[in-house]
């Protein structure tokens, strides 16, 4: 195969094309002379319109409690001049008639003043109170920021809006404390897992609900395009989403989507594009090397002398092919080299909205596309947005909204590529003299030609899906302050799966070639009444009582067929009916409802004082008879103390302190249906050639199956220092998790493995704090930090059998629910040590593992729990600069702490395999890292396993970002209202304490790290809106 | 809020229709298989650790072979075998169990059908009781939650086993139309085979004689027809464990030809066919083995007609200068060859002796190549490289029948008549012309004998570890003949430890005991 290492600057120049074909050559280098003479002149374009007398003009800014304003900043609007108050709030600049001047100081409200004739401008600014008048999307309704009771995070569009992601869950990463986002792989297409605090159920889910524009989500992070939205917000203590009831325990983020605003029409374009490349090499053994290891595994069994190389010893050990790639001499193959290439991204959308009083739209089309770093590996996604609102009369109201999405994952290989571009032996050899491809790379059968998936054309894999989630709503004010909801909704996904592996695939291995198709339909449909009283008595009493009763019903249905020995290859998967055998046909149906009543009433004394109470009862199908109906109730309290009298003194420093304490009850409904009934399975066994199918019952029956129950407390703090310059958020929250839906495993004495009860506990508690500070804020500079923390440890509190261990499936008491338990490694057995090794049955070279009981064996009993995947902490930092029409902003994320096992950290012990290069022990080389190499062994020999556990802390640049706002008045001019150009990066450096830096992180609940570059994402793009 | 499940049957309906009720049944049949599926199954413990095998350059599992710690209870081979057969005891004891409630079916017909849950279910325990002793006695369906479990006596699993056998002796039919299925004979032949390792002779030459003399049972002209597998049905087979060459049928199908097969895809001339299996070396025959199979090479053609020495050149890319393709590449010869002999073939064929595999009775070399037992050939699997083997099992013989009725009645004191059975055997194993050279009398009768009659006749088929064991030998010849087992190998391995993962999700773990020493 030819080499594939080529920069697709087609795609990656695409965005920049576009933005010069909106910036002709002449307007483009007028701006620049004119930036220029502005700059020289020291003055802007507006102080050069006429030859208006400037004279001194001073004055006092104060609050509008009269009290003094020092460090306020005061510019001449389209000038560069500008000055700052003193420590009386006092000031003196030079103006002219006419001139504007700008007075702004953070956390208070900008004011422009334009200068007429007098000398004197006093000026009084009010409290920027913005970020608490903010509105908060909670469950079946808004809140103001500033009335929020329990525990609620935001990220509006703008914190995400000019970064390019390929979904949504890569532009949540740290920003929100308490969510940890990570990535279930690298490749194009795939998506992310997100958890809120931690994890608390073995078996029911521990992803959080997503609602978005109202109705429950269940397709994949994929389906939704980022720029479609305009707010996340997540709800994580239980006072917040009990009123989700049986689905609120994992938490729930609410996407709200962009809707229209009055106005004539504005088009938006954004279109980006860039490379995508592996951070570094992994490290397997090159030729030598290998060579070397494998000589090694067999002097470690006699069967090697111990002089350094020996030909005739080779030609035992090596096989032809290999004897002449080591008469070569070399580096060998690097199938690495051969496979990765750079890939790339991009994406292209365009959106228009604007809208009259009746009727207002924002409408959305756009295409991301991204190649992967193994050719052939493709994810494509055309996504369209509708969203209308139409004003019927003062009174009513109604809308849709509507997001339909087709998106096309494809490879050409199959899983087994990236193993034998790992693990086959670089002494091999792909072609043979005359040009004809080798299905093996040596002339071991299981040793194969990594690329043999290209070379033959042999595979193919197709996901396509089809969904759309629609919404309808209509609103009516039956009194001003009674108002009636209804919405519908459905969500549907279609999906296909497709596999076609022909005889020379690595799947197949020389099989007769194979081909299925599975494909899923699934639908969920939503009713939900909303009815809202919402008033407020003497000014001071507010009351809002929400009222919800909703029906939820979903329908899965699969089918599917794979078949084999297909006589024509390649018809792939479009002719399975041509094969001669049809190994499974299947189809299944899941059906599923939810039944709903909720209540919710908040009741606020002056925003000072507040109350918000709620329950929901939820009827699940899942559950048993007895079971069918939970409830789940909370109460939450907040005091804003800041409001006091007392809390005058500290105003000038403290500007805002509310308290927050909230307890709440939630259920996790997410196990599979139909698990109250048991179930029998299929058996599979024939008689001379003919069929001799039978069924027996796997499932042992359990009639009180019910939902796992949250209780949640959850003690929170909202702040904001130095009039709002400094505000942030802490909680800490203490959850206790019960009722768990477990499969308790049984002694298979009786017939089955296990059966689901709802048994055992867990306790998760956290701490998380999030920042934002504005740091610096003139005119012509700003500089702001978010900060967000979090911690949370999961312990395991009880078990089927009580305070009881499950060695089996690794749950200890006390400990998180995945922790790795294994030998402790303490060395190499060296060859001082040879009489103790021997009476564990070890010899020198050998792992040296802690026989912690001290019995003079190695036994079960000497294993130990080594760590846990869960992080100590999770924190992020984001800074944002803008100075003048640039823009940089840049955020740094680290995942401290926890454990991850990485297979390819257990060294192929025999000579058959290519393997990582370590540090490994020979008679001459006592080292204590990794074992001798040993024919005798498969991974890393006896205990290997010991060997794969890392450190997985990590700190990421994970975005960088640097824009440039071309200046008005050329792209005025051309009818564009603001056009920006900008130049982002992703993973460009990483950090890490093991030696995991090469690897893609996968430090997470979900699995081990599997041997994946790491990748690193650059891309250029604009933002054009008219 | 009702829930209804469309997608599959109401268990407790089902079970009482006839359909259902024949479908559980033939859900017993599916563990049986386990013995043969997946990586981690069942071959190390029958055949490592005796007389007649060792380990290969394949070194998983070779802790039974050489007896050391790693045999300890969390060894995943013991739940390999345990956790499947468990399962397979609960299928026949719901079968069993639901048997009264049949609504489709006569009385009688319900009962030749349970007599084969009854039969396998004696078929499980036998294995199991022979590995790890008084196992947990489950005789009934269990319905609710269980999570305790008391061990039997060796003496009461082994009293249920044949009264199981009894019963299904009693009521199955001496023939089956869809072969695989348990039938009379087959009850039979197992009881004899438990009543031989119960030292209950008199009863175990009774049960073989009945196998032998009471149905069209025969032994095949040639030994060799038995192990091609185009042959999956014929009259020496009492029962055979089936798999498929339909891979719906086939579940995770028989995996033996795999371990038994040496590197020959390395050899100057050749690359992995399928006729040839595909090599994994894990066992290799030890010295003793192999001499004893080739010592009467000359008469007893057994060695010849199972065993694979001479492998044909199939790749035109590494012939040697003098070789053509179907040209012998190499050959195995299980005495010394002559250096210069050697030399002389050099650029024809390579040539590979018992001293380039044994230095006395020490494996040596690489250990990958071998000559390759082919009782478990397969060359009808999907593809070169496929794990997934097709191949039956044949897990009664009556071959075996003449052997156990032989042993019993010597130990009876009938040694002549006892001869007279052998002979029928080893007659039939003899190269034309050489029957009577095969035949022994009465006075050649020893335990030891038979032990070498059965390593010649069954060798390879799972039997041994269980007959020097029934036989008080597994020590003396283990220590005497494979080297291997000679540093550990002490009166405790004669039980296997029971599985930690059986233990641990015990409630009464204290009272639960361990097999002693583990």
């Amino acid at each position: 195969m030819q080499k594939k290492i080529y920069y697709k600057t087609r795609m990656a120049l695409l965005s920049l094309i576009i933005a010069v074909l909106f910036l002709p050559e002449r307007a483009f280098s007028q701006q620049l002379s004119l930036v220029a003479s502005a700059a020289e002149k020291g003055s802007g374009v507006k102080a050069a319109k006429g030859p208006v007398q400037a004279r001194e003009v001073t004055g006092r800014v104060t609050d509008n409690g009269g009290v003094a304003l020092p460090g306020v900043s005061i510019a001449v609007k389209g000038t560069s001049r500008g000055t700052v108050t003193d420590a009386d709030g006092s000031y003196s600049i030079s103006a002219a008639s006419g001139d504007v001047l700008v007075f702004s100081y953070i956390g208070f409200t900008a004011r422009e003043v334009t200068v007429g004739n007098e000398a004197t401008v006093d000026v009084a600014l009010g409290e920027n109170t913005k970020a608490l008048e903010e509105v908060v999307v909670v469950g079946y309704g808004t809140q103001k920021r500033k009335d929020i009771t329990g525990s609620v995070a935001s990220v509006s569009a703008e914190d995400f809006a000019d970064i390019p992601m390929p979904n949504i869950g890569a532009g949540l990463t740290g920003r929100i404390p308490g969510l940890d986002v990570v990535t279930s792989g690298a490749g194009p297409g795939a998506t992310n897992q997100i958890q809120l605090r931690g994890q608390r159920s073995f078996t029911a889910s521990n992803d959080p609900l997503i609602i978005v524009d109202g109705s429950p989500f269940y397709g994949s992070m994929n389906d939704i395009n980022p720029y479609d939205i305009k707010s996340v917000d997540v709800l994580k203590d239980a006072s917040s989403t009990a009123i989700y009831g049986a689905r609120g325990a994992n938490g729930v983020i609410i996407i709200t989507t962009k809707r229209g605003i009055t106005g004539p029409p504005k088009f938006m374009i954004e279109s980006y594009a860039g490379p995508q490349m592996i951070y570094g090499r992994l490290p397997y053994a090159n030729a030598e090397q290998y060579a070397e290891i494998g000589r090694e595994a067999y002097r470690a069994i006699d069967g090697y002398p111990d002089t350094e190389t020996n030909e005739q010893y080779d030609a035992v050990i090596f096989d032809q092919i290999e004897l002449e790639a080591i008469k070569r001499g070399g580096k060998g193959l690097d199938y690495q080299d051969m496979l990765f290439q750079n890939g790339h991204q991009q994406k292209h959308q365009l959106s228009v909205m604007g809208g009259s009083e009746a009727v207002k739209y924002n409408f959305s089309g756009s295409y991301f596309n991204q190649e992967g770093i193994i050719p052939g590996e493709v994810f494509d996604r055309y996504s369209m947005r509708t969203n209308l609102d139409f004003t019927l009369s003062p009174l009513v109201t109604a809308g849709t909204s509507i997001l339909l999405n087709y998106s096309l994952n494809q490879r050409k290989t199959g899983p087994g590529t990236l193993n034998q571009v790992f693990q086959s032996s670089p002494l091999g050899k792909l072609y043979e003299d005359d040009g004809t491809p080798r299905f093996t790379a040596t002339l071991d059968g299981l040793v194969l030609n990594p690329m043999a998936d290209y070379i033959w054309d042999s595979y193919r894999w197709d996901n396509k899906r089809w969904s759309g989630l629609v919404n309808a709503y209509a609103q009516v004010k039956i009194l001003p302050e009674l108002t009636y909801r209804l919405n519908l909704g459905t969500n549907f996904n279609l999906a296909t799966i497709k596999e076609s592996a022909g005889y020379y695939s690595l799947t197949r291995n020389l099989g007769t070639p194979t081909a299925s198709i599975g494909n899923t339909v699934d639908n969920l449909k939503l009713y939900e009444s909303i009815l809202t009283y919402d008033k407020t008595f003497r000014d001071k009493h507010q009351i809002t009582v929400t009222a919800v009763h909703g029906l939820q019903s979903s329908r899965i249905e699969t089918s599917g067929a794979g078949v084999s020995d297909l006589p024509y290859e390649l018809a792939r998967y479009h002719n399975l009916g041509s094969a001669s055998l049809v190994n499974a046909v299947n189809s299944n149906l899941i059906e599923t409802d939810l039944l709903s009543y909720a209540g919710r009433v908040f009741y606020g004394y002056n925003s000072k004082y507040m109350l918000t109470l709620s329950i929901r009862a939820d009827g699940a199908s899942q559950f048993s008879e007895n079971h069918k109906w939970g409830y789940f109730p909370s109460v939450a309290l907040a005091y804003r103390i800041s409001d006091e009298s007392f809390m005058k003194r500290t105003q000038s420093w403290l500007s805002d302190l509310k308290l927050r304490l909230s307890y709440g009850v939630t259920g996790n409904q997410g196990i599979s249906p139909y698990q109250t009934q048991g179930g029998l399975s299929r058996t599979v066994y024939s008689w001379n050639q003919a069929p001799g199918f039978g069924y027996r019952p796997t499932e042992l029956v359990n009639r009180d199956l019910k939902w796992e129950t949250t209780a949640v407390y959850n003690f929170g703090l909202d702040f904001g220092f130095f009039t709002g310059r400094l505000q942030g958020s802490l909680d800490i929250y203490n959850t206790n998790t019960y009722d768990l839906l477990m499969f308790r495993n049984l002694p298979i004495t009786s017939g089955y493995e296990q059966v689901l009860q709802n048994v055992g506990r867990t306790n998760n508690k956290g701490i998380e704090l999030g920042l934002s500070s504005v740091n610096i804020s003139t005119p012509n500079f700003s500089w702001n930090t978010d900060f967000s923390f979090f911690h949370n440890r999961t312990k395991i509190v009880e078990l089927y059998n009580g305070e009881v261990d499950d060695i089996g499936n690794r749950w200890f008491i006390g400990q998180p629910i995945q922790v790795y338990y294994d030998f402790k490694k303490i060395g190499i057995w060296q060859l001082n040590e040879e009489a103790e090794a021997a009476t564990y049955g070890r010899q020198p070279g050998q792992i040296k593992v802690q026989d912690v009981d001290n019995d003079g064996a190695i036994t079960d009993k000497d294993r130990v729990i080594l760590g846990s995947r869960q992080p100590d902490f999770i924190a992020n930092i984001t800074n944002r600069f803008s100075y003048k029409s640039w823009d940089l902003s840049f955020q740094t994320y680290a995942r401290w702490g926890g454990m991850t096992s990485v297979e390819g950290f257990a060294p192929f012990s025999k000579k058959r395999y290519n393997k990582m290069v370590f540090d490994y022990w020979t008679p001459s080389n006592p080292t204590n890292e990794y074992p001798r190499p040993n024919q005798l062994y498969e991974e890393g020999g006896l205990n290997g396993s010991t060997l794969t556990y890392r450190d997985a802390s990590m700190i990421s640049l994970r975005q960088l970002s640097l824009g440039y706002t071309i200046p008005k008045p050329f792209t005025e001019k051309l009818h564009i209202s603001n056009a920006r150009v900008f130049l982002s990066g992703e993973n460009l450096a990483y950090w890490t304490k093991s030696e995991l830096r090469d690897f893609n992180m996968k430090a997470d609940w979900a699995g081990d790290v599997s041997p994946y570059p790491a990748i690193r994402t650059m891309t250029v793009g604009v933002n054009l809106s008219f | 809020m009702e829930e209804v499940k469309v997608v599959s049957p109401p268990v407790d309906d089902y079970y009482k229709t006839e359909a259902g009720y024949k479908d559980l049944v033939n859900s017993t049949y599916t563990f049986t298989r386990s013995l043969f599926s997946g990586g981690n199954n069942y071959a190390p413990l029958v055949f490592f650790g005796t007389d007649l095998w060792t380990n290969g350059s394949d070194a998983s599992f070779i802790e039974f072979n050489t007896y050391n710690s790693a045999i300890q209870p969390a060894n995943p081979l013991l739940w390999e075998l345990w956790s499947p057969f468990y399962q397979g005891i609960a299928a026949c004891n719901t079968a069993i169990s639901r048997s009264g409630n049949v609504t489709e079916m006569s009385e009688e017909e319900v009962k030749s059908k349970v007599a084969e849950a009854y039969f396998l279910r004696a078929w499980y325990y036998h294995i199991l009781v022979m590995h790890f002793g008084g196992v947990p006695l489950k005789t009934e369906e269990v319905t609710e939650v269980e999570t305790t479990a008391t061990r039997a006596t060796e003496d009461e699993v082994y009293a249920q086993i044949i009264k199981d056998l009894l019963f299904a002796e009693e009521f199955l039919p001496e023939a089956q139309s869809d072969f695989g299925r348990a039938t009379k004979p087959a009850a039979q032949a197992l009881l004899a085979r438990v009543y031989l390792t119960r030292n209950q002779n008199e009863e175990a030459a009774t049960y073989a004689k009945k196998v032998i003399n009471d149905y069209s049972f025969a032994l095949l002209n040639d030994y060799a027809d038995l192990w091609r597998i185009d042959n999956p049905v014929n009259s020496e087979i009492i029962w055979s464990i089936q798999f498929s060459q339909d891979e719906r049928l086939n579940g995770n199908g028989n995996s033996y030809f795999l371990y038994f097969t040496p590197r020959y895809d390395l050899q100057p001339g050749m690359k992995r066919a399928l006729e040839n299996d595909r090599p994994w070396p894990r066992f290799v025959a030890t010295r003793y083995y192999l001499d004893l199979l080739a010592s009467n090479r000359w008469r007893d053609a057994r060695f010849d007609k199972s065993w694979k020495t001479v492998w044909y050149a199939n790749n035109e890319a590494t012939l040697l200068p003098n070789m053509q393709l179907g040209d012998t590449a190499f050959v195995y010869v299980p005495y010394a060859v002559p250096q210069d002999i050697k030399d002389a073939k050099k650029g024809e064929y390579g040539i590979f002796d018992i001293n380039n595999l044994y230095d006395g009775e020490k494996p040596t070399g690489s250990l990958e190549l071998f000559p390759q037992m082919r009782k478990y050939n397969d060359p009808l699997r999907a593809s070169i490289n496929s794990g997934v083997g097709t191949k039956n099992v044949i897990e009664l013989r009556l071959a075996e029948m003449y052997l156990i009725a032989a042993e019993a009645l010597m130990k009876l004191g009938k040694a002549e008549e006892g001869a007279e059975l052998v002979n029928v055997v080893r007659r039939r194993a003899a190269w034309p012309g050489h029957e009577e050279d095969m035949e022994v009398t009465a006075g050649d009768l020893t335990i030891d004998f038979i032990l070498e009659e059965r390593a010649l006749e069954l060798g390879g088929e799972r039997l041994r570890w269980a007959d020097l064991k029934r036989t008080g030998k597994l020590i003396e010849r283990a220590k005497l003949y494979n080297p291997a087992t000679r540093q550990n190998l002490e009166e405790k391995h004669l039980l296997r430890p029971i599985p930690s993962n059986m233990i641990d999700r015990l409630t009464n773990k204290g009272e639960f005991q361990q097999n002693p020493g583990y």
